[in-house]
């Protein structure tokens, strides 16, 4: 590195306590701007809930985050979109009485501003903020296969298809940080491609920052610049993702304190750690 | 100082009937999660089920009282099991139990036609004088059996099986069904609770003192709204402290209130202070806020 | 940027565009109908109980268009709708027949009184999650009928008022409309300016509904955490509904005022209140011709009902002992119907009329639980429940 730059996101000695659960101990790492930051990490290590902080849907107990510079604890969570922070969830959180447009426009909420009243009249600013909300939603409706899909209702549409209208609604609010949340899941070895090739895309395209939690080791591999390993709450490493994965202490924080034999580690999927990758989508989908 | 003491005295008669039609709220709501506008209908039905039983049927007073609390505790359970069960989420949850009570209420006063049908209760007019202080004979039942009653929730809640499962499904019910607890019979117990304490709370509106077996009887379940807005959707004891507070409160109101305040200020008083509560402490006295994280 | 698909390409010219309303042919004609419906059907149908029955539709529709706004776009469930048309009412009364504003003036300023009203009762009902709007919208039912009684001068005290307002608007008296050489009865001449109010509204709502504000009411009624976190801030987008509906509900009582020509606090308890959720779940949540349906349906029920009460020995007519009275049996017919809905047929009437594949409006939804952007998570319990102390 030549001149330091200040890293995108810091996050410093994090605490997070829910009733009498310690969620979070002490994480801290940085973000780098341009960078794919994947965090990885068996289930129940904390993982959305940190993404919850960094999103601000939880408040951490201690710990400060600072984004761009600035405290990100400060700010509400209203202001995220704002700030130029979006995000997907790991269980979906589609408007699924509404249609396929409607939900990826709503990711252009924050640079609109026509109000009830001129909704109401209608022919005049709503019009026209609803005709550019549409024409800067095409390219990304476009980029993830969507076109074909507007006009159903969502409810009918398949798991992978509405994985992709929540990255193109994130995708909308042109945001510098993308936070996303196990995108890959419940999808197949041709979807997560295709689906790597699209975030590489977004990102590219965007000059975006990513912070994604994955289990798909391929994608993690693929995508990531540096992997969090979080386990208990707590940072076990940070590293390349094929540092990670081949590292004891990760693998043994995936397998409990039993040491199994890893396989090679640049092979596709979850197989490194030992896990094939059917046991770990059937396990997702019991 | 009597008469201090004389409102307060049926300030607390009061507070304990809007205790007992709120906590029929609150059982439901902590273990289905919904505002079970459906408890007006148990209301009804135990005031004219338990008339029918005594009037027409023959059958003793509390006798018929028991009698109409099963029934309607009854119907509770068999509402949740073959209607609520079917219902998805919260919203539809409280349309649908509000239906219910819109549903029933004519039916049941077609069915029992009068302004103010004779429930036959042991009380009749009478009133009693303690230490110059007249109270009721019915009020004077009511408050202790309200005492028994919360106390009796309360060891419940805390010391039986049953109870704890009812409050494990409360706070987590995939984890209470990883410890064996049916939720389906969870449910089953806690509408039929329900069930039973607005069957006793019809009961008691419509003894003699009450007013009598009259149509609008829903209204006074819902009358009990404001007490949960005081003492929380979810707290038995916000239910009991609530309701008292309002009783004591509307009956103050009523009697400081000068005349030309016109017909009907009581019935409005707990609305009113339900206004007020939501101007300075919305979560009010014992509900948290909903754990809104950030 | 990848390559799109050839059809992607050529919807691509569509997408830019904001939505249309009459997009097809088809609804292009039926908005024309309707339109023509309304001058056509009181010029050829004299019966003056008719018309009065679907002006009263009419007028329903329009406060339930409001009611649906907030119910079924933004997810807030209301029972106190009928205080915000009493309001209207009466005010409309104060403004129009006591001070004697022309039409033009106390009909929006009616509108607007409620409106206020809203505005002041919504920031302390919306404060907390739940059903609590629910409770204090009840609330404000009975304090408005107990301020109705008590403000003799405003609202003509427990019997009510004559109500005088006039109906004019320039030349155009709605009242004894002149059509060329016809003289027009009153009945025909409110139906015509009720229904034309509608069509307004109808129009303005559906507006409301395709653009920001609108959709964002949507968001939060389908998954309020994504709504925050794509930037829209809950208070004024459900402050917004809830004053359009209330204002709504006061144009509407503005108009039923003027129609029932006498008006007593009584008219507008939990009964009404009562209509106007049935009309909403029944017609349709979340569809703009919902209300519409459902105001002439729920609008025929009593006219059938009195029909019945001489066929069926349960109903009894007015005066007569034993049985449902016609308005109790309205009742249950609401009370029944909303169940029904509910459980079986979520898109109300308006469903049975929408091509299989078109976006179906609120069809039963997983609850939002379930979609929380909590976990899993080692606190499971902590979403959105109250923690209430045990006893």
């Amino acid at each position: 590195m030549n001149a330091p730059v200040a890293p995108l996101l810091e996050v410093r000695d994090v605490e997070l306590r829910i009733g009498g659960l310690h969620i979070l101990r002490g994480v801290t790492f940085d973000v780098r701007e341009n960078e794919f930051f994947t965090v990885i990490g068996p289930n129940g290590a904390g993982k959305t809930s940190l993404l919850n902080v960094l999103s601000r849907i939880y408040h951490p107990t201690a710990g400060s985050v600072a984004f761009d510079g600035r405290p990100l604890l400060d700010v509400r969570r209203t202001g995220l979109a704002d700030l130029g922070i979006a995000r997907t969830f790991q269980n979906l959180a589609l408007f699924e009485h509404m249609d396929v447009m409607d939900n990826v426009v709503l990711g252009r909420q924050r640079l609109m501003r026509s109000g009830v009243l001129t909704g109401a009249v209608w022919w005049g600013r709503a019009r026209r903020e609803e005709a550019e909300a549409r024409q800067a939603c095409e390219p990304l409706i476009d980029l993830l296969g969507l076109g074909d899909f507007l006009n159903r209702p969502i409810r009918d549409l398949p798991y992978g298809i509405k994985k992709r209208i929540e990255l193109a609604r994130a995708l909308a609010v042109e945001p510098r940080l993308l936070l996303l949340d196990e995108p890959a899941a419940g999808m197949n070895d041709e979807e997560t491609d295709e689906l790597a090739d699209w975030i590489l895309t977004a990102k590219r395209e965007l000059g975006l920052t990513v912070v994604m939690i994955e289990h798909d080791m391929g994608m993690v591999t693929r995508l990531g610049d540096r992997a969090l390993v979080l386990d208990f709450g707590t940072v076990v490493t940070i590293e390349s993702p094929r540092a990670a994965i081949a590292d004891p202490r990760v693998i043994s924080a995936y397998l409990g304190d039993e040491t199994e034999e890893a396989d090679d580690p640049t092979a596709t999927g979850t197989v490194a750690l030992g896990i094939s990758r059917d046991q770990d989508r059937k396990a997702k989908h019991a | 100082m009597t008469e201090f003491l004389q409102t307060l005295t049926s300030g607390v008669a009061l507070g304990s009937l809007y205790a007992v039609l709120a906590l029929g709220f609150v059982i439901v709501a902590r273990a289905s999660g919904i505002l079970n506008l459906a408890q007006g209908s148990f209301v009804v039905l135990g005031a004219y089920l338990a008339y029918a039983l005594i009037h027409q049927a023959g059958l003793p007073f509390w006798a018929g009282v028991m009698v109409a609390m099963a029934a309607v505790a009854l119907f509770a359970v068999l509402l949740e099991a073959f209607v609520l069960h079917r219902v998805s989420d919260h919203f539809a949850a409280l349309l649908v139990t509000f239906g219910v009570t819109i549903a029933v209420a004519p039916v049941i006063t077609g069915i029992w036609p009068g302004d103010s049908l004779n429930l036959g209760d042991p009380w009749a007019l009478s009133v009693l004088r303690i230490g110059g202080i007249g109270i009721t004979a019915r009020d004077a039942t009511l408050i202790p059996i309200t005492a028994v009653l919360l106390l009796g929730f309360f060891l419940f809640f805390r010391y039986t099986r049953v109870g704890l499962s009812l409050r494990a499904t409360a706070i987590d019910s995939e984890a209470a069904m990883a410890q064996g607890v049916s939720t389906r019979f969870v449910y089953g117990i806690s509408w039929g609770i329900a069930g039973a304490l607005g069957a006793f709370g019809g009961i008691m509106l419509s003894t003699t003192v009450g007013g009598g077996v009259r149509p609008g009887l829903e209204v006074y379940a819902f009358l009990a709204l404001p007490v949960i807005i005081l003492g929380g959707l979810e707290s038995p004891l916000g239910a009991v402290v609530g309701g008292l507070i309002i009783g004591i409160v509307q009956q103050f109101a009523v009697s400081l209130v000068p005349e030309s305040w016109g017909s009907g200020f009581s019935e409005v008083v707990p609305y009113l202070v339900m206004l007020a509560i939501l101007l300075i402490r919305p979560a009010g006295l014992f509900g948290r806020r909903e754990v809104r994280r950030a | 940027m990848t390559l799109t698909t050839t059809g992607a390409a050529l919807a691509r010219h569509a997408r830019g565009r904001a939505p249309r309303l009459f997009d097809t042919p088809l609804k292009k004609i039926l908005a024309i109908a309707f339109l023509v419906a309304i001058i056509a059907i009181p010029l050829n149908v004299a019966d003056s109980y008719i018309l009065t029955v679907l002006t009263t539709a009419a007028i329903a529709a329009i406060a339930a268009t409001g009611l649906n706004l907030l119910t079924g776009y933004a997810g807030q469930i209301s029972l106190g709708h009928a205080f915000f048309v009493g309001a209207g009412a009466f005010c409309g009364q104060v403004l129009g027949g006591q001070l004697g504003l022309p039409f033009l003036l106390w009909l929006p300023l009616s509108a607007l009184f409620a409106g206020a009203l809203g505005a002041v009762v919504a920031p302390f009902a919306l404060r907390l999650k739940g059903p609590y709007l629910a409770i204090v919208s009840l609330g404000l039912v009975f304090i408005g009928i107990y301020a109705a009684r008590n403000l003799p001068t405003l609202t003509g005290g427990l019997n009510g008022t004559v109500v005088t307002a006039p109906v004019s608007i320039g030349v155009l008296d709605f009242a004894a409309l002149r059509v060329g050489p016809f003289l027009l009865s009153r009945e025909q001449g409110m139906f015509i300016l009720c229904w034309l109010v509608l069509a307004v509204i109808l129009l303005a709502v559906a507006n409301i509904v395709r653009s920001r504000s609108g959709r964002a009411m949507q968001a939060f009624r389908d998954h309020d955490l994504a709504a925050e976190v794509l930037g829209a801030r809950r208070l004024p987008t459900m402050m917004n509904a809830f004053i359009v509906s209330s204002a709504l509900g006061g144009l509407s009582g503005g108009l039923l005022g003027v129609e029932l020509q006498y008006i007593r606090p009584e008219n507008f308890g939990l009964d009404l209140s009562i209509q106007y959720v049935a009309i909403v779940v029944i017609g349709g949540l979340a569809s703009i011709w919902g209300p519409v349906l459902g105001a002439l349906f729920i609008g025929l029920v009593p006219v059938i009902a009195i029909r019945l009460a001489d066929v069926l020995p349960f109903i009894s007519k007015p005066g007569e002992q034993g049985g449902v009275s016609v308005s109790g049996f309205g009742l249950v017919v609401y009370g029944v119907l909303i169940v029904v809905f509910l459980l079986f047929r979520r898109g109300g009437l308006i469903s049975f009329f929408r091509r299989p594949g078109r976006r179906r409006p609120l069809a039963p939804a997983t609850t939002q639980a379930a979609a929380a952007a909590s976990p899993p998570d080692p606190a499971p319990g902590i979403t959105t429940h109250e923690e209430g102390h045990s006893l």
